[in-house]
């Protein structure tokens, strides 16, 4: 099976699954049930299901499928969830203290958890596309590695090419920039801006170098594209990572206040539900 | 620089991301090798740990690093290269951990706050409750488990024990009835008998989610068949929420005959709004037909319907006007017995007729009886007399007996007619001596019931002492001797007929003055038939051209006066003349010949209505019979007064009576199933007003519904209000056609909600 039909495959089962929850639900309201707890029951125990894929990372030993499967199923279920939580909501914001949490928290969950799909699923790609793979842990060193060469290239130019213009320049525009990771947001959204701002500024002073320093400022320019790389790199993976640090917390935080939730509702529902 | 990234053994460090922490000189991108602990603590020492190979230490620092270093171990064998300590960091899946234990416990947190902390309200409240509701003083106002703590509400989450108590915290204060929590207010038993008698035969499509519920699940009915209150009234909706709000496939969710619109699957409206017939007798057909057109009454006859009818209350109904602006006008006269033939007042007390000569004959001893008397025992008399079983049992022995003529009757029938004669005899010397308070102890007999004082007035209706000691001294005018010797155990034979008549005589002027030949006079049976209003012979008097007001009847010594030794003798000629009916035009009682009678002083007589309302009773009464009479005798058509012409006889019971004194009156917090407000509509007519939905029904028999007393047996003078009439203007996008803008779902009578005072007195004090 390919990919395409699996994918049309799932998305026609979710969404079938979707319009008969919609469906359920609506009869439910017609039976004069209250339809928020078959919507929050159902959301409820798909909450427990997908929380369940960190478990199931956990218990490899065990013969339940691979995490593959349980990724695609966490992902699909995930959408309906999203249908559920409108559908038990009524597509309006909620009041109260806890209820407001729960959507915060939900719509946090929802939306980190689409975000990780589409960073999943773009990023990686691109990653593969520019420079050199780097892990990410590793990153520190590697760029203090280019920026001790690139202080070199300064410290030689101002002893051979006898002039300050190579050193003023990176103590005004590159030292920083060598310093830490630059232009997350840029290499993100997958642009040069940055770059190119630097390199014109390296290229604005071309008039002014001696032919030495032209040969010291264009290895300064590539030690600038090299930066840039594993700044690109640094941001991709480091989004791969970082959407996690609010999906996974979030969700427990969900969890348990949905617990809460859930004995409250049914302990004051005055008999309906 | 070509690669940044090598992974041969001497270039690449093995990352171990399991763990929490890492060298804080990572970051510089110089991490040592050593690593903080499990705790995260820099156990950085030196970048070796020399190893001695021949009394010599050798410097093994790691090629990661730069391999061996120049220098070498120091003597003592200690690395000459000491690790400047770092601030260790954590690594990303610590932080993950971190960061969720952390969220992790904000939450417990909140949790803890709002199950037990003063807090709870605040933090457990799902939104604003309606305004109606917002001095409730906490959440243990409408839900029980609240109080009970937060240790409770697993248990009270899940326990099916209990699932209508907190409905009864509203039904403190919205009290609906008895059955407050069955569907519509109903006992099951008649729900299921108006689903029988409602079914319609016909298919309708119902709507697909509709008929997914009933698939679904059966309706949340609990213990016998009730309903909680918040199946329908969501609270915490916001301050402005509409409580009563309800969609239609919530409200046929219950219904046999599922639908969701009016002009589509809605039932049409058979006979609507006419389940019975109308209270008042009134044909509209005949009387906007004929009556109306009369030339004679043309000028007061009504020129639209908002003539005679007025929105009542809430503008549900609309209520008929007072009789007097609406019919008095025509009615009145008849009411009061102008143009009437037979006689215009009901026989009260009367002396019935026996054959005197036969019973002086026997020697029956009944003291002086008069006469002429010809009359018959009036039902009032035997209600009065109900308690007294010797003349009860009388009666009913001599019931087939004609009391006239006694011919052939046997000595145990002249017992039983000795028996009435003495009953009836000691009824007029106690009412004559007690006065009303012997008729309240009479009455409260044969009612089975005390009465008050105001019960009494409307019986009696200020019986004046003044007729009846006359009434007396006409007929029994040795009554009081009489009753004493009998009471006294002594024979008390009938007089002479010359004593008789002598005593008769001596009273006889007093009759002068109504010189009525009405020796028979029954209620419904009477015979004037010469007395009549515009054919009177007594002179030029007329009724209302009357001169009694100039006369001094209080003072007229009638004992004395022989109507002729007076001056002014042609005035009292015609006051003498006048007819004791007519005397009392505007109502009240009169005495005629061997009867006291009673006539209605107009419209609602205080009297007939009295005795109508408390005879229709009559079944639960121990004088069951004379009640039933006098109430049938009252309900004639024949009656003085007239009031069954117009006011209808329901049978509301096992023989129990009711008589429709008002047309339909908007009772006070009544519920019904439709709720219909006149006045909202009136803006929307045209020319055709209220015809608009009441179209006149011409072909119809009005008479044909009041033929017996079963209100549901009748026809109306308009055609039922059709469903399209009504679905023309409630369609969804204009007027609404939700189910409850015309239908309630809580139906009786019930006031609103209300609080109590428990502690009323001890806040007065305070």
């Amino acid at each position: 099976m390919t990919l395409a039909t699996r994918r049309r495959r799932n998305t026609i089962i979710a969404a079938a699954l979707a319009i008969g929850l919609f469906g359920a639900h609506q009869a439910y309201d017609a039976a004069l049930y209250d339809a928020a707890f078959l919507s929050g029951w159902i959301l409820f125990i798909s909450m427990l299901l997908l929380a369940s894929l960190n478990l199931r990372k956990k218990l490899t030993m065990l013969p339940i499928g691979s995490s593959a499967t349980w990724l695609q199923f966490h992902i699909y279920l995930g959408w309906i969830a999203i249908v559920l939580f409108g559908l038990h909501i009524n597509w309006r914001l909620p009041n109260g203290f806890i209820e407001v949490t729960l959507a915060i928290l939900f719509v946090a969950v929802a939306g980190t958890g689409i975000l990780g799909i589409f960073v999943s699923r773009t990023l990686p790609k691109r990653l593969t596309r520019r420079g050199e793979e780097v892990i990410l842990e590793r990153v520190p060193d590697f760029l203090s590695k280019i920026r001790d060469e690139a202080e070199q290239v300064v410290i030689r130019s101002a002893a051979e090419a006898n002039s300050y213009t190579i050193r003023d320049l990176y103590s005004e525009h590159l030292h920083s920039y060598f310093m830490k990771p630059q232009n997350y947001f840029q290499h993100l959204i997958a642009s040069n801006h940055g770059l190119f701002t630097l390199l014109n500024e390296i290229d604005s002073i071309d008039r002014y170098l001696n032919a030495r320093e032209r040969e010291l400022i264009s290895e300064l320019r590539l030690l600038v594209v090299k930066k840039d790389d594993l700044d690109f790199h640094y941001a991709l993976q480091t989004t791969l990572k970082a959407w996690l640090l609010v999906h996974i917390p979030a969700t427990f935080a969900l969890l348990t206040l949905a617990a809460l939730h859930l004995v409250v509702v049914h302990a004051f529902s005055g008999g309906i539900g | 620089m070509d690669i940044l990234q090598r992974f041969d053994y001497k270039s690449s460090g093995y990352h171990r991301p399991n763990q929490a922490w890492v060298c804080g000189w990572a970051a510089e991108g110089k991490p040592c090798q050593i690593g903080p602990d499990d705790r995260g603590n820099c156990r950085a020492t030196f970048e070796c740990q020399p190893s001695k190979t021949d009394d010599r230490w050798q410097c093994n620092r790691s090629d990661l690093v730069g391999g061996k270093c120049p220098d070498g171990p120091l003597p003592d064998g200690t690395c000459c290269r000491s690790i400047q300590r770092c601030w260790p960091v954590r690594s990303w899946r610590a932080r993950v951990r971190v960061t969720r234990n952390w969220v992790l416990a904000v939450s417990v947190g909140i949790l803890l706050l709002a199950g037990a902390s003063p807090l709870a309200p605040v933090l457990l409240n799902p939104g604003d409750v309606t305004f109606q509701h917002s001095e409730v003083a906490d959440c243990g106002g409408c839900h029980t488990a609240f109080e009970k703590g937060a240790a409770a509400w697993p248990m009270a989450a899940f326990a099916h024990s209990a699932k209508v108590t907190d409905s009864q915290t509203c039904i403190a204060c919205h009290d609906l009835g008895e059955n407050s929590l069955n569907p519509h207010g109903l006992q099951t038993a008649t729900l299921n008998l108006s689903t029988k008698k409602a079914m319609p035969q016909r298919t309708v499509s119902e709507p697909l989610v509709l008929t997914a519920a009933t698939w679904a699940r059966d309706l949340p009915l609990h213990d016998n068949n009730k309903l909680a209150c918040a199946t329908c009234h969501q609270e915490h909706n916001g301050k402005a929420f509409q409580l009563t709000a309800m969609s239609n496939k919530r409200c046929v969710a219950c219904h046999k005959e599922k639908f969701t619109r009016l002009a589509q699957g809605h039932p049409e409206f058979a006979g609507f709004p006419f389940d019975r017939r109308t209270r008042i007798n009134f044909d509209h057909g005949s009387h906007l037909e004929k009556h109306f057109r009369d030339a004679n009454v043309k000028a007061q006859a009504p020129k639209e319907c908002s003539s005679c009818h007025i929105a009542g209350q809430v503008g549900s109904l609309m209520v008929v006007k007072e009789f007097k602006s609406i019919c008095a006008a025509c009615h009145e006269g008849q009411i009061e017995g102008v143009g009437r033939a037979t006689s215009k007042g009901v026989e009260i007390f009367a002396v019935p007729g026996f054959d005197v000569q036969v019973l002086m004959e026997n020697n029956i001893s009944i003291g002086s009886w008069p006469e002429d008397a010809e009359g018959e025992i009036t039902p009032f008399m035997d209600l009065l007399l109900a308690g007294n079983d010797d003349y009860t049992a009388a009666r009913a022995n001599l019931s087939e007996l004609d009391l006239l003529d006694l011919t052939d009757v046997s000595s145990t029938q002249l017992a039983d007619v000795e028996q009435l004669a003495w009953g009836i005899k000691e009824l007029y010397f106690e009412l004559s001596t007690m006065g009303v308070a012997f008729l309240s102890s009479r009455l409260a007999v044969a009612f089975g019931h005390d009465l008050n004082t105001t019960e009494l007035a409307q019986l009696t209706n200020l019986l004046p002492a003044d007729a009846v000691k006359a009434a007396m001294d006409l007929w029994f005018p040795t009554l009081h001797d009489d009753v004493i010797q009998f009471r006294a155990g002594k024979s008390v034979p009938m007089p002479s007929s010359e004593v008789t008549n002598a005593i008769v005589s001596t009273v006889a002027t007093v009759a002068k003055s109504t010189d009525d030949k009405i020796g028979d006079d029954k209620i419904g049976d009477d015979e004037i038939g010469d007395d009549e209003i515009g054919d009177d012979e007594i002179g030029d008097d007329e009724i209302g051209d009357d001169e009694i007001g100039d006369d001094e009847i209080g003072d007229d010594e009638i004992g004395d006066d022989d109507g002729a030794e007076d001056g002014e003798e042609g005035e009292k000629t015609q006051i003498a003349n006048l007819a004791s009916e007519d005397w009392p035009s505007a109502g009240g009682w009169y005495r005629e010949d061997f009867s006291l009678r009673y006539r209605p002083a107009g419209h609602a007589d205080v009297f007939f209505r009295s005795w109508l309302d408390i005879a229709a009773q009559a079944e639960a009464m121990p004088a069951k019979e004379p009640a039933t009479e006098i109430f049938e005798a009252l309900v004639s058509t024949k009656s003085p007064g007239a009031c069954s012409k117009c006011h209808s006889v329901d049978e509301v019971g096992e023989g129990i009576q009711h008589v429709n004194w008002q047309g339909k009156r908007p009772i006070s917090n009544q519920h019904a199933f439709t709720a219909f407000s006149h006045v909202g509509h009136f803006t929307l007519l045209d020319e055709r007003g209220c015809l608009t939905c009441h179209s006149l029904n011409s072909e119809v028999d009005f008479s044909d519904g009041f033929k017996d007393r079963d209100p549901t047996t009748f026809v109306s003078n308009f055609n039922p209000v059709e469903r399209a009439t009504c679905a023309a203007c409630h369609t969804p996008a204009e007027a609404g056609d939700n189910c409850v803008t015309c239908h309630n779902y809580h139906i009786g009578t019930f006031p609103p909600a209300q609080t109590s005072t428990p502690k009323m007195m001890e806040q007065a004090k305070n």
